[in-house]
């Protein structure tokens, strides 16, 4: 009976002390926000190149990048940044843990989730020829590594474009 | 004494035995399975040559920082055992992220809701290895014939020795 007992004893100690036990996420998320060049606006960094990109963003750090968004037509415009819904390569749910703000002019035209951006940001004047600066910042806003670890945000930002004028 | 000893480790070392060969098929009435481990991708949660025991549920139902058990993303048909990193569910579709501890590129696929994968509750370190030298004939006949010829030479002998004790004693009184 004790031999028993032992026999039993030993193989329960092996495997519960060899149990792999479970470990918290290790991963940050990749987040890739890019603009491209359209027919009236000069970016740089334009498309494949990122304005904010990230292998390892986690909750607590914040990732900026700037664009420089050139107007090369003959008119003001008025520029926001929209990110159409078909763009926005990875579960929205994934996303909406990643926040946004845009500024320009220390002036914020976003403040949202990647998602959020699905419905565009304010917009701020580029006089004819003239160039902008925005910068862009983002972060994780929950602190759930489970929603976010190792998920890859990827968004094509596109430009929400007003005329201000008929010419310089 | 030393016999006494003996027979407590015959019966300790059978027991044990038993046990594993319960731990190894329960699960499998359970639904679940035991697989043994091909890469040192896990290591050293899980190390190449462990035997693990695989139960089923569904991928809504797991929790990052457990190993995930699944079909390889890349189409090959292995199954990888992975921790899982994070979890998203939306639209009927769940997006797994899951790495190996051992490597550095995750692995990112998407399954629909509801879908069976399995999640590794139990190893058996290097059992694995064992498992498989079980396959040859030879094996067979070292681990199973020659243990229940030993065990069963040591019973007739306990059967043989044990009226001897009694009518010894007796005299000696």
């Amino acid at each position: 009976m004790i031999g028993v007992m032992v026999g039993l004893c030993a193989l329960l100690l092996l495997v519960s002390a060899s149990r792999p036990g479970s470990e918290e996420p290790r991963l940050g998320a990749s987040l890739k926000l890019s603009l491209a060049d359209t027919g009236e606006l000069e970016v740089s960094p334009a498309d494949p190149l990122p304005v904010l990109s990230d292998d390892d963003l986690r909750a607590g750090q914040l990732e900026s990048g700037r664009v420089e968004v050139r107007n090369i037509t003959d008119v003001p415009l008025d520029v926001g940044f929209i990110v159409p819904a078909e763009e926005l390569q990875t579960g929205m749910l994934a996303a909406a843990q990643v926040r946004v703000r845009i500024f320009s002019d220390g002036r914020a035209l976003a403040d949202t989730t990647v998602p959020g951006l699905v419905r565009g940001s304010g917009s701020a004047p580029i006089a004819a020829g003239r160039s902008k600066d925005f910068e862009f910042q983002a972060w994780i806003g929950g602190s759930d590594p489970g929603l976010y670890a190792g998920q890859a945000v990827t968004a094509l930002v596109d430009f929400e474009l007003v005329r201000l004028g008929s010419g310089r | 004494m030393r016999r006494l000893l003996l027979t407590g480790l015959i019966w300790a070392l059978i027991s044990f035995g038993g046990g594993l060969l319960l731990l190894l098929s329960v699960p499998r009435v359970l639904g679940g399975q035991s697989m043994t481990v091909l890469s040192g991708s896990m290591a050293p949660a899980v190390e190449t040559g462990d035997e693990v025991i695989v139960m089923p549920l569904r991928v809504e139902q797991l929790i990052p920082g457990e190993i995930a058990v699944f079909d390889d993303p890349d189409g090959s048909g292995r199954l990888l055992n992975h921790r899982v990193q994070s979890m998203v569910q939306e639209d009927g579709m769940v997006h797994v992220v899951t790495i190996g501890d051992a490597n550095s590129a995750p692995e990112r696929w998407t399954v629909p809701a509801g879908q069976k994968l399995g999640r590794v509750v139990a190893r058996i370190p290097q059992l694995g290895y064992v498992l498989g030298r079980l396959n040859s004939r030879y094996a067979l006949l070292f681990l199973v014939v020659l243990p229940a010829l030993v065990l069963g030479v040591w019973l007739l002998a306990s059967i043989w020795r044990s009226p001897e004790q009694p009518a010894r004693l007796g005299r000696e009184r």
